[in-house]
């Protein structure tokens, strides 16, 4: 099946689209590979929403460029045999993601939560630094309840 | 989001509609942080109808939570659906919240404490 790739501005507002248009492809996608309405399992939508809005939001907040609008989050999704994969693609700095600490639950933070999040409700997460672009993959189960 | 609020006996009921999310989450601090100033410091965060809630939407709330403090009141919230619930149990805030299933009911513990 074809990569979906959307383009979303590196602004807050519009940042918000990433989630809402993650919730309605990964409801599309379920229905495609399990043949079942999506409101079977919501966990599922509702965990690709979250983990793109998350990822998203943390592109847009380290926009690097000196003009804001020159920034861009990309967001494609594919399937992977039973798994839907969901690419997001930034052009800000390179960082360590492997050395990203959990928060310090604590302390209770008041942000920091957003790579602890994905890594909790997706199934695989995956950072590569390529081609002057952070790529962070990540893939959740389609469960087919078999 | 739509923000509305009501006042209670001892509290403010702030009933949240929509997505809470990093686009709205400096609006729901400036509209507490407003309410503090006019001398409120005792909130119910009605979450009945918030449809989506990130963790910059659970941030502010941690934010509030401790500017209220500060001036000895407290932030309880109500009635969030299962998705929401669920955000709040992975970062494990929802150890320093007192959570309801009614706004009435949060709101009538701060007129009646334990």
């Amino acid at each position: 099946m074809e990569q979906l790739e959307l383009k979303i501005p590196a602004t807050l507002e519009q940042g918000s689209l990433g989630a809402i248009a993650a919730a309605n492809i990964a409801a599309a996608y379920y229905r495609i590979v399990t043949g079942e309405a999506p409101e079977k399992d919501c966990s599922f939508i509702e965990a690709v929403e979250l983990a793109v809005g998350e990822a998203c939001i943390n592109s847009i907040r380290h926009c690097s460029a000196d003009i804001p609008e020159e920034c861009s989050v990309s967001v494609c999704f594919q399937l992977e045999d039973d798994k839907l994969v969901v690419m997001i693609q930034d052009t800000n700095a390179p960082f360590d993601f492997d050395k990203v600490e959990p928060p310090n639950f604590d302390e209770v933070p008041e942000s920091g939560y957003g790579i602890y999040l994905i890594k909790q409700i997706m199934d695989e997460v995956h950072y590569a630094y390529k081609d002057g672009q952070n790529v962070l993959t990540m893939k959740k189960i389609i469960s087919t309840g078999e | 989001m739509d923000i509305q609020t009501s006042t209670a006996s001892n509290s403010v009921i702030v009933k949240l509609d929509g997505r809470f999310d990093a686009s709205v989450a400096n609006d729901f601090k400036k509209t507490i942080g407003d309410l503090i100033d006019g001398g409120q410091v005792n909130f119910v965060i009605d979450l009945a109808d918030v449809g989506y809630m990130d963790s910059t939407g659970l941030g502010s709330l941690v934010a509030c939570l401790r500017r209220v403090g500060k001036e000895e009141g407290e932030i309880k919230l109500s009635s969030p659906t299962p998705k929401v619930r669920k955000v709040f149990e992975l970062t494990r805030t929802h150890r320093i919240f007192d959570i309801y299933d009614d706004s009435s009911v949060a709101a009538q513990s701060f007129a009646n404490p334990a």
